[in-house]
């Protein structure tokens, strides 16, 4: 007899999702297999819907919407009551393979070890890509659905480790569950999987995804009719989840960075008018406080198991293989309106109708560029007239972490090959007439995925801002002006050190021009030249783990005493080689102290060091503050 | 007909609601009409809120015909220029609605007494909403026909957000919804004015013209002498800021000038203080070859714009971009952005060339081939010149619609 499965379905005014779900959950092909539905007092009539179309489906109905995790305990108490060997948790707006449950059962009966088992999450309307390929976390504790977006292929067809995997499809150990506790009700929705996956973890078990097991996903289909709420609910339990688990000695370091994010999108928001979404965070923030209490008992119980060993885990690198296979599996394109493919695709104005493998993270730069992890296609209509060239605008940020190669295929042949350098770039590549009134156009791109730098636990990928096929009559066919000279750090097979990892930090800061009279209430402009003296490449992009290099200010007066140190950092204008210099434009704000004081300019490698303190010599400016 | 038109500046100020108004006037006013202007006695928009910026003495002139009445702007208490309180607020759209929209106690006066009776009101623009709301008060207690041009900065199409909220506050768009008339710059403000629940029947879409007869004029080797520009000229033409694409455009000749060219780039206009600060803060080798003219008059204006051989505004903040007319009346190419209402004006690769906002080697790359390519300059220069005969010529085309609809609304309303 194989062990027993209880699936639960949680449920919340579902209806219109049930029937997909259900329909395909009585074709699975494992045997000994029970569906229970666990309603959170739905008022569109899920739980007579269930009980009238699929008898076989056990159903509970809670008193009120008790959230994900609430809810989700009243079925494991029921599971466990029933004697299930093994609980497999199931979002309502998905469907499944018949075959989904043997693939997760086969990776737990091969390693006993093995707490939680995640399938691989598609998305349902658009089945080629992926939507959740386990949970990925950098150190600062945020986690994200892993590979979100990306084409499916040979590189998730392994079974592998993961931090956590999303709670829309996981199974998990009888055992496991009785060790590590039910789902903590604190969370109400979102991140109480990840919170039950590390204490799975600390229990001594492994979390794993099985890609042979596949779910489709409605990506936020509950949460679509209220999106703000998800956006306060994802915050506040990841503010609660970072205070609940993270070793108290880090809390401090990580909780500066979380509020210096928090602070900088604030004031995006603000900026930017998008007032609610201030709210939201205010509240966040607010609701995170008037839970300290729970917390702080919550860390009591759990102060024997949460060992650095956490904190290792955080730290561990992610070795993602580079050497995976070339072929893609999607779906030919739908032609347009008109029948006809446009000549040109501007991302953000005219990219509706691109193919597979193209992914925009949330508002980036208000979609203007597109992003491709591995392989992208897309089709073009061929223009009239005479001679062909494919027009790319290409721009790699990462290229000072490994430069990539860009090869581009026309109808399948290739076109040829391109360094995607860290600044943007058009390239173009002739393409040979054959009577074809529209060319498939196939981006590959080698050696991007690059496993974290800055402890992110990230893919790397290369910005395409435009594609276009012209004739060699046609005014958009710009002529490529010659980029600078290639920096020795492209150049040479080795490489220079960068600020991530510096070798010798130095600088020669001057200061240019200042006003003559300084004010106490006005804003101080002020012109600073840099010179990188030292042999470390300055990067100037800011990334989220530190290590990009920022001009910073302190304050002292006349006796050496330190009067204000918390100024904004100036970002350089670009990336500086050794030996270059530049100059930087800062607007100090306003001081509102009198008298005189000595402005200390220096530059810090964020996150790692002053540089003052690597031996380098800062600039001191006496200013009279009227 | 005895017509009220409200604006928040008029000539001598630029900019393109203000010229559109100043023709429509003047038309209106040729044509046997009496027509009053409402407007304040802001010169630069920075008066709205900072009272050291330029602005002309209040009261009532005669300018072409037309009897404009400035209304002076005053300031709220604590308003103290430069520093001003909204200006320091951390809010943009804050800034955007108290500091464009200004205290202007004698408008709400006249507003509130009775005037001799006017057939009609026509306001604009958005977001000076004291200027609207005043139209609308005299609309409604004399029961005469209200048109209301909002000119909506709808900003880059892929990143709506920012710039329009500053367009489309509730209040903003109740007062467009009880407008008799709304004119629409172009089938791009006009489905955005309807998506935002303005009702599409009202909406006239009505472009902005160019009155060719006072155009001529400009002497581009003049303007070349007196500035020493022997070789190549890039015009930009605006409000030089952020938002114009001011930034953007001398970020591409610094590219161009990386690479050996010796083009000169000519920013004429209002400066704002923003990217005054910034521009200081560009390489001096750079900044030598930028000519920098602040707020020229209109005869300088029309030398650069003849003398110019690429005209180019990759604006994010422009409903229409009345200059692009304006080149294109001296043949010359034109360079826009993808944003707003410039894509309506500009027919990509036919009549001008379209970059994306933020992408400045783009650009650089464009102005690159136009400044190699002269047989593709001529090209476009001229396909604009035809457009503009065909489509934005003022007394033919445009001036026609804009009677056409007055006589519509006031024979419906006396009806």
């Amino acid at each position: 007899m194989r062990p027993r499965v209880v699936t639960i379905i949680l449920n919340w005014n579902g209806q219109e999702h049930l029937g997909c779900c259900l329909d395909s959950l009585l074709l699975t092909t494992y045997p000994n297999h029970h569906i229970l539905l666990v309603d959170n007092a739905s008022t569109d009539g899920s739980v007579q819907f269930v009980r009238d179309r699929y008898p076989g489906v056990e159903v509970v109905v809670n008193d009120g919407n008790f959230g994900f995790a609430r809810g989700n305990n009243v079925g494991f108490r029921h599971a466990l009551k029933s004697g299930a060997d093994y609980v497999m948790l199931l979002n309502a707006d998905t469907e499944v393979e018949p075959d989904w449950l043997d693939r997760l059962m086969e990776v737990m009966a091969a390693d006993p070890n093995v707490g939680i088992c995640g399938s691989k999450i598609m998305m349902f309307s658009q089945r080629g890509l992926i939507s959740s390929f386990g949970h990925g976390m950098n150190l600062l504790g945020f986690a994200w659905d892993a590979f979100v977006g990306r084409i499916d292929g040979p590189r998730w067809q392994e079974v592998r480790e993961v931090v956590s995997v999303c709670g829309a499809a996981l199974l998990i150990r009888r055992e496991a569950l009785e060790a590590a506790g039910l789902f903590d009700p604190m969370y109400f929705a979102y991140y109480e999987d990840v919170d039950l996956a590390l204490r799975v973890r600390m229990c001594g078990y492994t979390v794993k995804v099985a890609p042979g097991s596949i779910v489709y996903h409605k990506y936020s289909a509950f949460f679509e009719r209220r999106p703000l709420t998800k956006i306060l609910l994802s915050k506040r339990n990841y503010f609660l989840f970072v205070l609940k688990f993270f070793p108290l000695r880090k809390i401090p370091w990580v909780f500066t960075r979380i509020m210096g994010r928090e602070w900088e999108l604030l004031s995006e928001n603000l900026r930017s008018g998008h007032y609610t979404y201030c709210r939201m965070r205010i509240r966040a923030i607010l609701a995170t406080l008037f839970r300290l209490p729970r917390i702080f008992l919550s860390r009591l119980r759990n102060r024997k198991r949460i060992p650095s060993s956490f904190w290792g885990l955080l730290e561990q690198r992610v070795d993602v293989p580079v050497n995976f296979g070339q072929e893609l599996d999607y779906n030919p394109f739908d032609r347009p309106e008109g029948g006809r493919y446009p000549h040109r695709v501007i991302m953000g104005v005219s990219d509706g109708h691109l193919g597979m493998g193209w992914y925009n993270l949330d508002g980036e730069d208000g979609g203007r560029f597109r992003w491709i992890g591995r392989s992208a296609v897309c089709r073009l209509g061929v223009p009239e007239g005479e001679g062909l060239t494919l027009q790319v605008h290409v721009n790699c940020p990462y290229a000072l972490v490994n430069v990539p190669r860009l090869s581009v295929f026309g109808n399948g042949r290739n076109l040829g090959s391109v360094p995607v350098l860290d600044s943007w770039q058009t390239h173009h590549f002739p393409v040979p007439r054959n009577g074809d009134t529209d060319c498939e156009v196939r981006f590959e791109v080698d050696a991007v995925f690059e496993a974290e730098l800055t402890h992110c636990i990230m893919d790397l990928g290369i910005m395409v801002h435009e594609i276009s096929l012209l004739d060699c009559l046609s005014p958009f066919l710009r002529r490529p002006l010659p980029a600078d000279p290639l920096p020795a750090i492209y150049r040479e097979g080795g490489r220079l050190p960068t600020s991530l990892t510096p070798g010798e930090l130095r600088a020669g800061i001057r200061v240019t021009s200042h006003p003559e009279r300084m004010y106490a209430h006005a804003e101080i402009p002020i012109e600073v030249e840099l010179e990188n003296l030292g042999d470390t490449v300055w990067l100037a992009n800011p990334l989220p783990g530190g290590g990009h290099v920022a001009l910073g200010l302190k304050l002292f007066d006349t006796e050496g005493k330190l009067v204000r140190e918390a100024f904004p950092r100036f970002y350089l204008g670009r990336n500086l080689f050794p030996g270059q210099s530049d100059r930087v434009f800062i607007s100090i704000p306003p001081l509102h102290c009198h008298g005189q004081f000595r402005l200390k300019i220096d530059l810090v490698d964020e996150y790692i060091a002053w540089f003052e303190n690597r031996g380098s010599e800062p600039c001191d400016l006496p200013i009279e503050l009227q | 007909m005895n017509i009220l038109h409200l604006v928040h500046r008029y000539w001598p100020s630029h900019g393109g609601a203000e010229k559109s108004f100043q023709l429509l006037s003047r038309s209106f006013a040729a044509a046997g009409h009496d027509v009053t202007v409402y407007t304040t006695n802001a010169l630069d928009f920075r008066y709205f809120w900072d009272r050291t910026a330029g602005h002309l003495p209040p009261g009532e002139e005669l300018v072409e015909g037309v009897r404009v009445v400035r209304h002076p702007v005053r300031y709220l208490p604590f308003h103290k220029a430069p520093d001003s309180w909204p200006a320091r607020l951390p809010l943009d759209a804050a800034q955007g609605w108290l500091a464009h929209s200004p205290w202007l106690p004698s408008l709400i006066a006249a507003s509130g007494r009775s005037r001799p009776s006017f057939d009609i009101v026509h306001a604009s623009s958005l977001p000076v909403n004291a200027i609207i709301r005043a139209g609308c008060r005299i609309a409604r207690r004399a029961g005469i026909p209200l048109i209301i041009s909002p000119h909506v900065h709808s900003g880059e199409r892929c990143a709506p957000g920012g710039l329009l909220g500053l367009y489309t506050a509730p209040v903003q768009l109740e007062m467009l919804r009880r407008a008799d008339a709304v004119i629409a710059k172009t089938g791009g403000e006009a489905e955005l004015l309807e998506a935002h629940g303005v009702a599409g029947e009202r909406i006239t879409v009505a472009p902005n013209g160019l009155d060719l007869d006072e155009m001529g004029g400009g002497d581009g080797e003049r303007f070349r002498r007196r500035f020493g520009i022997p070789g190549p000229m890039v015009l930009h033409l605006a409000h030089k800021s952020v938002l114009k694409g001011s930034r953007d455009t001398v970020e591409a000749m610094k590219v161009l000038w990386r690479n050996g060219s010796d083009a000169r780039l000519v920013l004429a206009g209002f400066t704002e203080q923003g990217f005054g600060a910034w521009v200081r803060g560009v390489d001096p080798a750079f900044r030598r070859r930028i000519v920098d003219l602040e707020s020229p008059d209109e005869q300088l204006k029309k030398d650069a714009l003849a003398a110019q051989d690429i005209f180019v505004l990759p604006s994010r903040a422009d409903s229409f971009g009345y200059v692009f007319l304006e080149s294109w009346y001296y043949e010359k190419p034109v360079i826009g952005a993808m944003a707003g209402g410039i894509p309506a004006v500009i027919d990509d690769g036919r009549d001008g060339l379209l970059v994306p906002c933020g992408h400045p080697q783009v650009l650089a790359e464009y102005i690159d081939k136009l400044l190699r390519d002269p047989a593709l300059r001529e090209h476009l220069g001229l396909a604009g010149r035809r457009k503009l005969d065909r489509q934005f010529d003022w007394n033919r085309i445009v001036f026609p619609q804009y009677q056409e609809l007055y006589e519509r609304l006031t024979t419906e309303r006396r009806g």
